[in-house]
C-alpha cells in the first residue's frame, strides 16, 4: 500500500485566486526516497502542507498511511523539517529536542535515548549544551533534521534539507538519508539542489504550475542517451551498433547518438566497437536531471 | 505529557523575555520600599506601625472614605496594603498581557508554527496548553509577589494576614479575559503590535465603562447601550473593587462580575481556539 496517496488534488488560494495545485495525482511507496522539484510557486510546499494538514485541499483527496493527514495518530509517524525552521534561540540544542520530543509524545528515558541518537547521527553531540543563538545556519539545519528524526518516523518530509550546510556535512546527511531507506523509512524531499535529488532519490516528480509534468525513476527520466563521436562512421560500425543496440541516430558524418537501457548495455556497445579497432573520440555524458528539469519547466522558469 | 511539554516551554519563553526582567525590577523595587519603609515603633500606648516615618492611623482620614471607615476596625497595615492589592489587581493583568503578547506572537511566526502544527497534537490541544502555560506563569508570579510582600510585612510587623491572597484568583480572571482578547486578535490578524494595542484599549474601555453607569439617566437610550455593554463585557473595575472590599472583610457583590467575566473569557477563548483550529497556515 502506498504511504502517500494523492488523487486529483487541487488547491486554490482565495475564491478566484491562484491555483497552487491543479488536479495532482501521486502515489509514494513505502521505503522510497521521493524527490519533488520545480520552480518557486510550482506547488511543492502546498503539497507538503496538505500532506501535513496545515492547509485543506479545495478538491481531491490526500491520504497518508491510508488515513487523513489531520489525525494526530497519522502525524505520530511523520517527521517534518520545514524550509525556514526557527528554533527558540534562548534554548540549548538539547532543550529544543526535549521540547519537540515532548510534543511528539516522548518523555523520560525514551526521549533521552532519542535525543542522544539523533544528535550523534548529525554530529551535534558536542553542541548539545550550547544555546541555539550560537549555532551557525548549517548547525540549525542539522538540529532541524534531528527534531524531524525524533522517534524514528516512518515518513519524513524534508524541505531543502542541506541548505546552508557545508559540503562534507551535506554528504553525511545524504548518506544518512540513504540509510533511512534501508530501514524502510519513506522520505519525501523538496529541493532546488538537483544534484542532491539525482544522487538520493528513487523517483522524482517535476512540478510546474501545480501539475506534475514529469514523473519517474531517475533512469526513466534521464534516458541513457549518449553521443559517441568517431573518426569516421563505417558500415561495419553501423552493423555492430544495429546488432547490440538496435536503433541509433547518425547525427553527422562522425557522430552517433545511441539510446541504451542501462550502463551495462552502454559498456557492451563500447566493447564491440573497440573490437573493431574503431577509435572513439568522445562519449558525452548522459542527460542530467538538470537537462530534464530545464526541458520540463522551460528556460524562462530556470532563468528566474 | 504533550500538555506538560507545551506548558514548560511557555514558562521558559516568559522567563527569557525582556518583560520578565522588567517585572523583576519592579518587584525588587516594591520589596525594597516595603522592606526599608515599614517599621514598628514602640510608643507609650503600645506599638505604632509606620511607613517611612508616617503614622498609618493618623493619615486615615485623608484616604478613601471606605478606607477611613475601616480604619478603626482593621490593623493599619492591612489598610495600607490594600492600595498595593488594588493596584496589583488593576494593573498586574495589563502588565502580564504585555509580556504575554510577544509569546503569543512567537507561537504563530512562520518557521515556528510549521514545526508546532506538524506535531501529533490537535490544534485545540496546542492552543489550550499554551493558554494553561500563560495562566500558570501569571499565577506563579502573582503568588510569588504577594507571598513575598506578605512575608516582608509579617516579619516587620508581626501581622501575618491572609487577605492578600484573595486577590490572586481575581487577578488571574482579569488576565484570562485579556488573554482571550489578545489571542483572538493575534490569531485573526497575526500582528503583535496591533493585538497588544487592541487589548490595552479594550482594557481601558472596559475599566472606564464599568464606572460610568451612574452618569446616565435610567431608561435613557445611553443607559440601555451602557447596560448591554456592561452585561456582555468583563467587569474589570467591579472585580478590582470587590477585591478591596473582600480584603477589608466587607460585604461585596462578587458573584455576578466573576460569572460575567468568566463567560466572556470562555466565549472569546472558544472563538480563538476554533479559528486557530480551522485556520490555514
Amino acid at each position: 500500500m502506498p504511504v502517500i496517496e494523492v488523487k486529483n488534488l487541487t488547491k486554490q488560494y482565495g475564491r478566484n485566486g491562484v491555483t497552487a495545485l491543479d488536479g495532482l495525482d501521486l502515489d509514494i511507496n513505502e521505503g522510497e526516497i521521493f524527490g519533488v522539484i520545480g520552480p518557486n510557486g510550482a506547488g511543492k510546499t502546498t503539497l507538503v502542507k496538505i500532506l501535513l494538514a496545515l492547509i485543506r485541499p479545495t478538491h481531491g483527496d490526500a491520504k497518508v498511511f491510508g488515513q487523513s493527514p489531520g489525525k494526530p495518530s497519522t502525524r505520530e509517524k511523520i517527521g517534518f523539517l520545514p524550509e525556514d525552521a526557527k528554533f527558540p534561540s534562548f534554548l540549548t540544542g538539547e532543550k529544543v529536542l526535549r521540547y519537540y520530543g515532548g510534543l511528539a509524545g516522548y518523555h523520560g528515558r525514551n526521549l533521552r535515548t532519542e535525543i542522544d541518537r539523533t544528535l550523534s547521527m548529525l554530529e551535534l553531540d558536542s553542541w548539545r549544551k550550547h544555546k541555539v543563538k550560537n549555532y551557525s545556519r548549517g548547525m540549525q539545519q542539522k538540529l532541524g533534521i534531528c527534531q524531524a528524526l525524533l522517534g524514528e518516523p516512518r515518513l519524513l518530509f524534508l524541505d531543502e534539507p542541506t541548505s546552508g550546510i557545508d559540503p562534507v556535512s551535506r554528504r553525511k546527511i545524504r548518506d544518512m538519508i540513504a540509510g533511512l531507506k534501508e530501514r524502510g523509512i519513506t522520505v519525501m524531499i523538496n529541493s532546488h539542489n538537483l544534484t542532491e535529488i539525482e544522487k538520493l532519490c528513487d523517483r522524482v516528480a517535476i512540478v510546474k504550475e501545480g501539475k506534475i509534468v514529469r514523473l519517474g525513476t531517475m533512469s526513466q527520466l534521464t534516458s541513457l542517451k549518449h553521443r559517441i563521436r568517431f573518426n569516421q562512421i563505417t558500415e561495419k560500425l553501423e552493423e555492430v551498433l544495429t546488432d547490440c543496440i538496435g536503433t541509433f541516430i547518425i547525427e553527422d558524418k562522425n557522430c552517433i547518438t545511441i539510446d541504451v537501457e542501462n550502463q551495462d548495455a552502454l559498456n557492451e556497445a563500447i566493447d564491440k566497437i573497440r573490437e573493431l579497432k574503431i577509435n572513439i573520440l568522445e562519449i558525452s555524458p548522459r542527460q542530467t536531471l538538470e537537462d530534464i528539469y530545464i526541458q520540463a519547466v522551460g528556460d524562462n522558469e530556470v532563468a528566474q | 505529557m504533550k500538555t506538560l511539554a507545551m506548558i514548560k516551554y511557555t514558562l521558559y519563553q516568559h522567563l527569557h523575555g525582556i518583560g520578565f526582567f522588567i517585572l523583576l525590577m519592579i518587584f525588587g523595587l516594591i520589596f525594597v520600599v516595603f522592606g526599608i519603609g515599614l517599621s514598628v515603633e514602640k510608643t507609650l500606648t503600645g506599638e505604632k506601625v509606620t511607613f517611612f516615618g508616617q503614622d498609618m492611623f493618623r493619615n486615615m482620614e485623608n484616604m478613601d472614605p471606605l478606607m477611613a471607615e475601616m480604619g478603626s476596625e482593621q490593623p493599619a497595615i492591612i489598610i495600607q496594603f490594600s492600595f498595593v492589592m488594588a493596584a496589583t489587581a488593576l494593573w498586574g493583568p495589563l502588565f502580564f498581557i504585555l509580556i504575554a503578547s510577544r509569546v503569543v506572537e512567537s507561537m504563530l511566526t512562520q518557521g515556528n508554527r510549521y514545526l508546532l502544527l506538524s506535531k501529533p497534537m490537535h490544534r485545540w490541544h496546542i492552543f489550550l496548553s499554551r493558554i494553561a502555560g500563560f495562566m500558570l506563569f501569571s499565577a506563579i508570579v502573582v503568588l510569588t509577589f504577594l507571598g513575598a510582600l506578605w512575608l516582608i510585612i509579617g516579619i516587620k510587623t508581626g501581622c501575618f494576614i491572609y487577605q492578600p491572597f484573595i486577590a490572586i484568583p481575581v487577578i488571574l480572571l482579569i488576565y484570562l479575559s485579556l488573554l482571550s482578547i489578545i489571542t483572538l486578535v493575534t490569531v485573526v490578524i497575526e500582528n503583535f503590535f496591533v493585538a497588544a494595542g487592541i487589548t490595552v484599549a479594550f482594557y481601558f474601555i472596559t475599566t472606564v465603562l464599568g464606572q460610568l453607569g451612574d452618569l446616565f439617566a435610567e431608561n435613557s437610550s445611553l443607559y440601555f447601550g451602557w447596560s448591554v455593554l456592561h452585561t456582555v463585557l468583563p467587569r474589570i473595575a467591579e472585580l478590582s473593587n470587590a477585591v478591596t472590599r473582600l480584603y477589608l472583610n466587607r460585604q461585596s457583590e462578587w458573584l455576578t462580575p466573576v460569572f460575567a467575566t468568566l463567560l466572556f473569557s470562555g466565549v472569546v477563548l472558544a472563538a480563538a481556539t476554533f479559528l486557530f483550529s480551522r485556520k490555514e497556515y
